[in-house]
């Protein structure tokens, strides 16, 4: 039995315990209860992190599906320096991996006051398999997105780049930065005490959204061949640039569209800036004799002039409106057919002169020029076609063979497609289909857009055998193609010097065309900069529409008399 | 007491569970991350060799290797192009395997039967219809 002290003790510690017990579970029921919001948010901070899910850049197609622009992940190296405890050991071992020079690496590893640097950038795949292999204490792996372009320097202006962060940058790939990037996903991550992952089971997650793709109306294999003959213009003639354009006259597709000098964007920032301008589209120039197109059709749509009416071309050697013009030959009376065919500025002139300022103006802006395309892509020049109130005594005789007036290689093509698009001009574009890449679901699509006729069908067959006539028998006979009816014109322009007189020197030779005349599939415009003697757009520009076209033909499966 | 030793060992073992399916979740959860890195490592190795593939497939390389190798390609003209329907007069009996005629709902039917069953064992090579440009 106890006794009354006992008891009174045992009491006393029962007491005790119950008060202790009631101060703990007070304690508890405030932290667990009253206020556990402190103690969670710092618990939360150490296991818990919000992991960024990127979104995968979307794909950028031809059409025929074939990928032109790509993104892929791949490894990057990173390192903790506060972890490496031999930087010259660690520096050793990595270099031949990551192809880095060993001193660099070591400078790198050594520098203990930051806790982040990185080693290498999208290393490929089994150098990084290696380097996770070694696992090497303070050395980290990383998965970084990386646009690539599997044709290299194909398309490459009308692709553009993006940058290292997946920012598009220039061409498509900056138009259509929003559609191409989607949007980052995002999920709670818990980490142990290493910082392993040990899943989100009980965490919510938002699922990236990965970009759209991008189908383009241009055809690779297309575009490889025009890109092809292009470069071998361009290297002969030792021009300072070239562009061409290949086009579906029907529906203003653009089938190719490339221009030299040219860069690939794998490796965009190696080249110069003036490489990766697009120039088909930025850079504009007096057309020269091409423009004689839009004289002949305000002449043959308003009646002033028929093609069989006669005008003498003063044997090569003309004085009007205060200056002399001249024609590349001489020659003697020419029908306004041969006036055309022939390219004789003389009669392009006199003819010309029956028309009066407000007929041409209204002509050359019913095609398109003083417009601007609108095509997809960036930086396309915004060119204005001076009224007549604004054209100087010589401007009668100079703006019907192309001069003071400024074009794009684009501009170029929408007027030769409408000449064989029986007279409808049609804008061109080159993005056909924006796409879902996980159903294949076509998100938008988009299609021919004709603006307006601009001559009659009648005006327009006119026209069309003019134009046979350059290819067959005038200026432009090295475009002909074996088994096929062509039509075009050629331009040999005289470039502006600094101090405003034409140069002797400096020309921009073209030659823009379609192909067949019965029924036109493709127009093909090929503008070359600058070219050595022979500079005539005859003899430079002509033959590169005839490769393109007979090759493209063939491909495109079209035979003799189709 | 009988009750609170009945409840004493209940409970522990309710908290025992919970602890296991804790312990049960986080080794599960290890396991999904390990294999979720191992099904991206897998992902991306096989959309690197498909950009490889699609970069050998590419006009420039292909002229890039040609050209080391100096072998000139030219456009064939029109007369060495071969037609795409060839039509042979007489025609080939289907039995030979040479042609494939058109067939009716059961031959077809028949067709893709046999070929389930002799799935794995027998290649069928088919000319693809191509599609009209």
């Amino acid at each position: 039995m106890l006794t009354a002290a006992q008891k009174t003790r045992v009491a006393l510690a029962i007491m005790g315990f119950l008060m202790i017990a009631a101060a703990l579970w007070a304690r508890l029921l405030w932290l667990q209860v009253i206020q556990p919001d402190h103690w969670v948010s710092i618990a939360r901070r150490q296991h818990v992190q919000v992991l960024e899910l990127p979104a995968v850049r979307g794909s950028i197609l031809d059409r025929n599906l074939r990928p032109l622009a790509v993104s892929l992940r791949l490894t990057s190296v990173f390192a903790d320096p506060r972890h490496i405890k031999n930087p010259v050991l660690t520096a050793h071992q990595l270099a031949p991996l990551l192809g880095r020079p060993e001193s660099h690496l070591k400078l790198q590893l050594s520098r203990k006051e930051r806790g982040f640097v990185w080693l290498a950038r999208r290393i490929p795949n089994q150098a990084a398999s290696r380097v996770r292999a070694m696992d090497l204490p303070g050395v980290h792996l990383v998965m970084e997105s990386q646009r690539f372009y599997p044709h290299g320097y194909l398309a490459s202006h009308v692709l553009g780049f993006s940058g290292l962060d997946m920012q598009g940058l220039e061409g498509l790939e900056m138009v259509y930065d929003r559609v191409l990037k989607g949007e980052p996903g995002w999920r709670w991550l818990a980490r142990d005490a290493r910082r392993r992952g040990v899943g989100a089971w009980d965490a919510g997650t938002v699922a990236p959204r990965d970009g759209l793709e991008l189908v383009l109306t241009l055809d690779t294999t297309i575009q490889y061949i025009a890109e092809k003959a292009l470069d071998q213009a361009y290297r002969q003639s030792h021009a300072k640039a070239a562009s061409i354009v290949v086009a579906d006259p029907r529906t203003g597709e653009i089938l190719a569209l490339a221009n030299r000098p040219s860069f690939d964007p794998n490796q965009f920032s190696q080249a110069d800036p003036q490489d990766r301008r697009d120039r088909a589209v930025t850079d504009t120039f007096e057309p020269g004799s091409v423009f004689k197109i839009v004289t002949a059709a305000v002449a043959l749509g308003t009646r002033a002039v028929r093609p069989e009416d006669t005008f003498f071309c003063e044997n090569g050697s003309y004085q009007v409106a205060g200056r002399v013009l001249h024609d590349h030959q001489p020659h003697g009376t020419l029908t306004f057919r041969q006036v055309i065919t022939q390219s004789s500025n003389i009669g392009v002139a006199k003819v010309a002169a029956r028309l009066g300022p407000e007929p041409l103006y209204r002509g050359i802006r019913a095609f398109g020029f003083g417009d601007p395309t609108g095509v997809e892509l960036p930086g396309e020049a915004a060119v204005t076609v001076k009224p007549p109130s604004q054209w100087s005594r010589p401007s009668m005789t100079t703006i019907p063979m192309g001069h003071e007036v400024a074009v794009n290689a684009l501009q170029l093509t929408q007027l030769i497609s409408t000449v064989a698009n029986g007279g409808m001009l049609v804008r061109p574009w080159i993005v056909r289909e924006i796409r879902d890449p996980s159903s294949g679901a076509v998100v938008k699509s988009f299609g021919p857009k004709v603006v307006r006729r601009v001559v009659t069908p009648e005006v327009d067959r006119q026209l069309q055998d003019f134009l046979t006539g350059v290819v067959q028998e005038g200026t432009g006979k090295l475009a002909q193609v074996e088994g096929f009816q062509a039509a075009g014109k050629t331009g040999t322009a005289q470039k502006l010097e600094p101090n405003g007189q034409y140069s002797h020197t400096r020309f921009v030779a073209s030659f823009i065309g379609f192909i067949p005349v019965e029924q036109a599939h493709l127009s093909i415009v090929v503008v070359v900069d600058e070219p050595r003697f022979p500079y005539y757009g005859g003899v430079v520009s002509a033959p590169v529409f005839k490769r393109v076209a007979t090759e493209t033909l063939a491909y495109l499966g079209y035979n003799h008399g189709d | 007491m009988r009750r609170f030793f009945f409840g004493l060992i209940l409970s522990t073992c309710l908290a025992l569970g919970y602890v296991q399916q804790r312990v049960w979740l986080i080794t599960l959860g290890y396991r999904v991350e390990r294999l979720a890195a191992q099904r991206d490592d897998l992902l991306d190795q096989h959309r690197v060799l498909h950009y490889n593939v699609l970069a050998l497939q590419s006009p420039v390389i292909l002229d890039e290797r040609l050209a080391q190798r100096d072998v000139q390609l030219t456009p064939p003209k029109a007369i060495e192009v071969l037609p795409h329907r060839l039509e042979v007069n007489p025609p080939v009996p289907a039995w030979s395997g040479v042609t494939q005629p058109e067939s009716s709902w059961w031959q077809q039917a028949w067709k893709q039967g046999s070929r389930w069953l002799e799935n794995g064992r027998q290649a069928v090579a088919e000319p693809t219809r191509e599609e009209p440009r």
